[in-house]
């Protein structure tokens, strides 16, 4: 029996909609990873909820807790996890999420079928992306992005699925960076490539680049992902500060994503000029 | 790339170095950072984080580990540079690195210069360690509650005999010569010294002090419950005749809760037998006006501030907000309410504020709910469920039992927040956002997030609710008074400095 007035508590502030289904299900976890500022938690069925401090943003598998201070310090790799009421137990800490704010993204609808706007927007976000990405790109990964006109949507996934190193490899980030701008722009291309490629994602990938790749094609990405192609593309805004916070995710995992966003615009751009 | 760093017989505090690791997370590259003691709890984050070797398995709990995990060698110089920075600044900052005192006669025989102490234990054991420090010659600052009232008294009454200050227990506000003590704004010197049994109250006065152009000479805090009957006002007298021979304190203020007639007699009777003009605040009191030429009783924390800046300066000329321009944007405000939106939700992590927005709304006949009533009928059923008009403290024990306070961690209030916003007959939400030391380092930002996500929600339902930020905090305030209420305005808060501006607000909204 666990004795939760002798462990460390925490309070969920926010709890995206994936993650509250998943917890609502009864799902025991484990740690799969510990980081300073958030812990991944892996479901029997390899499901993925990440416990993250507040300035880490909201996605929709994410729990935002507080206090931040000693974030889950004590929490280990394969500690296990379960649900209790509107609890998250572990034998160290107790996560409430009752009075989490459900969060469902920040996404609007944007279609590329509106007018010629779009375009505008579409090409004006290239132009404004175009300066970063040769910074982003290294001769190795210069030579990959080479192949990509050659090759189809399903194609270039396998291309670059699990390619590169890091936690979430380059190659996951950037097809997620892609897969967000393909599931806000053309909706149903991305659902149809969610079926074709799931199998393979999950195979070539690890378990969190294959839940961030998953949630991309269905139109889910992180709060500060989202916000910053919105304004990309519905205002043809630079949103600086989001795109500082998306270039903090990880070692080149921000990098990543945004070149994924910035070809596959180029694509877009492409394909509504003819 | 990984750099593992040992620093032998180098000892930081845990709050020290969470700020240092916290610094080194912020260089671009550097993709985990980690500084810590080599305590086994350490070396298994270190072991999680995979910045664990030998090295790190030698340490002892006296060594200072730094683990790095950066993706450039650029990254790493950076990150070593400000680990140099960080590490050097703190010593610089403390003449020294710190130490750790296993108890207070060891801090009185390696430290005979240090006179007071802050004291932040567990109930049971506050007492104790508050009688030790007594006897040893130490001001007290007792930041711990759950102490009895005997406790108290016998407290008290020692620090008396000794001719010291016993502030507390559950004192929440100090700023002795400068030094800030527990919750406390960063305030320019000057003439006026308070003697405060509420924390926020005092928070409330020193910050329209400071923005009224004057400033704090000493604050004295004496803990709630000081001028209850049993406790007698004890530490309120000590500090009025402590501020009294102050020869820097030109002004007197005292703020509090109004005390039991007796006490509120006695505390009257001496300030007027003092030669230095004083301010009373007794938050709600029914009885102000001139007691005598130099002693004036007033019952809201503007008038307090007002009245003491006055004495000061005669020119001063006591005006607060341009209030031809609230007027304009309240009118705009009430427009886009509708018929249904009639109530207050006020969510105060400051429990005077809330005490004083009920204290003026009762004045016009306002019935305001809470979970601290002004009448036993008005207490709420559940803390959790408002009802009419509503005013919680959510600093309030129900809320912080085994929580942070509001104040330490404002994220705590979001929920609420987005809730009270989108019950269909709210009309206002009234925030308190409190700056200054031991506070949040960005509770405006939390606050402000709050808001984004209940208009988003009420923009969906086709309504609006007016937001009503109060903001207590100085220029000097270490989170940047005015990036903080950038942040608040730019959610559409309706920013005020002063809760007693706010409660006008509100009235002018429903009333």
């Amino acid at each position: 029996m666990i004795f939760v007035e002798n462990i460390k508590q925490y309070f969920g502030i926010y709890i995206g909609e994936t993650a509250r289904q998943l917890l609502l299900q009864g799902i025991v976890f484990r740690v799969h990873s510990v980081f300073r500022d958030v812990v991944n938690l892996i479901g029997e069925a390899e499901e993925l909820v990440t416990v993250a401090k507040l300035q880490k943003g909201r996605a929709w598998y994410f729990l935002n807790v507080v206090p931040e201070e000693d974030f889950l310090l004590n929490v280990t790799k394969d500690d296990v996890f379960y649900r209790e009421s509107d609890s998250l137990l572990s034998d160290k800490v107790k996560i409430n999420f009752k009075e989490a704010v459900i969060w469902r993204g920040v996404r609007e609808e944007v279609s590329k079928e509106v007018n010629l706007d779009d375009l505008k927007n579409i090409k004006n976000a290239v132009l404004l992306l175009k300066p970063w990405i040769a910074k982003f790109l290294s001769e190795k990964k210069l030579e990959k992005i080479k192949k990509l006109p050659s090759l189809s949507l399903e194609e270039a996934f396998s291309e670059f699925l699990g390619w590169g190193e890091g936690l979430t490899p380059w190659g996951d980030d950037f097809l997620t960076g892609w897969s967000l701008v393909l599931a806000l722009l053309e909706p149903q291309k991305a659902r149809k490539l969610y079926f074709v490629c799931a199998p393979e994602i999950r195979e070539k990938t690890n378990l969190i680049s294959c839940q961030q790749l998953l949630s991309a094609l269905s139109g889910q990405g992180h709060e500060f992902v989202e916000k910053f192609l919105l304004n990309l593309l519905k205002r043809g805004i630079f949103d600086q500060w989001s795109f500082e916070r998306i270039l903090k995710f990880g070692a080149t995992s921000g990098e990543g994503l945004i070149t994924g966003m910035y070809f596959g615009l180029k694509q877009e751009e492409r394909e509504l000029m003819g | 790339m990984k750099k593992i760093i040992i620093k032998p017989n180098l000892y930081y505090d845990s709050v020290t170095l969470m700020r240092v690791s916290q610094a080194l997370s912020e260089v671009p590259g550097v993709v985990n950072a980690m500084v810590g003691m080599g305590t086994d709890l350490n070396k298994d984050s270190l072991k999680n984080l995979g910045l664990f070797d030998e090295q790190v398995e030698k340490a002892s709990a006296n060594d200072l580990i730094i683990g790095l995990e950066v993706s450039t060698e650029e990254a790493l110089n950076q990150a070593l540079t400000v680990l140099e920075q960080q590490l050097t600044k703190k010593r610089e900052e403390k003449g020294g690195s710190e130490k750790v005192y296993t108890g207070i006669e060891q801090v009185v025989n390696e430290d005979p210069e240090a006179n007071i102490v802050l004291i932040s234990v567990a109930g049971m054991y506050a007492a104790r360690e508050a009688k030790k420090a007594l006897l040893n010659g130490l001001h007290v600052f007792l930041f711990s509650d759950n102490v009895s009232v005997e406790e108290e008294i016998m407290l008290k009454d020692l620090a008396l005999e000794k001719g010291l200050l016993m502030m507390g227990p559950d004192c929440g506000t100090a700023y002795i010569n400068g030094t800030a003590l527990g919750f406390a704004n960063k305030v320019k010197k000057g003439p006026i010294g308070i003697v405060g049994a509420s924390g926020t109250g005092t928070q409330q006065v020193m910050v329209l002090i400071d923005r009224f152009g004057s400033g704090v000479s000493q604050v004295i805090g004496t803990g709630g419950r000081d001028l209850s009957r049993e406790v007698g006002g004890r530490m309120m007298s000590f500090g009025i005749k402590m501020l009294a021979e102050d020869p820097e304190t030109k002004v007197i203020v005292t703020v509090s809760k109004p005390p039991a007639p007796e006490v509120a007699e006695k505390i009257l009777s001496l300030l007027k037998s003092i030669s230095k003009p004083a301010v009373v605040c007794f938050l709600g009191s029914d009885q102000t006006g001139f007691q005598g030429n130099d002693v004036v009783v007033v019952n809201n924390l503007e008038d307090t501030a007002t009245m003491a800046v006055k004495l000061v300066n005669s020119k001063f000329s006591g005006t607060n907000g341009d209030q031809e321009v609230l007027a304009k944007i309240v009118n705009e405000l009430k427009g886009k309410l509708n018929p249904h939106q009639k109530y207050l939700r006020a969510l105060y992590g400051g429990g005077s504020l809330a005490d004083e927005t009920m204290q003026e709304l009762l004045k016009d006949g306002f019935e305001v709910f809470s979970n601290i009533p002004l009448k036993p009928e008005l207490a709420l059923p559940s803390p959790l469920e408002s009802r009419g008009h509503t005013v919680i403290d959510l600093g309030d024990d129900f809320f912080t039992r085994g929580k942070p306070h509001p104040m330490i961690e404002p994220a705590l209030r979001v929920p609420r927040i987005i809730k009270e916003s989108l019950d269909p007959e709210t009309a206002v939400v009234l925030m308190d956002v409190i700056l200054g030391y031991g506070c949040h380092k960005d509770p405006a930002g939390v606050t402000a997030q709050a808001v984004y996500d209940a208009k988003e929600k009420l923009a969906k339902e086709g309504r609006e609710v007016i937001f009503i930020g109060v903001l207590v905090g100085t220029e000097g305030d270490p989170q940047n008074y005015q990036e903080q209420e950038r942040k608040l305005k730019d959610a559409g808060v309706l920013v005020v400095n002063s809760n007693y501006q706010a409660v006008k607000l509100v009235k002018s909204i429903l009333g």
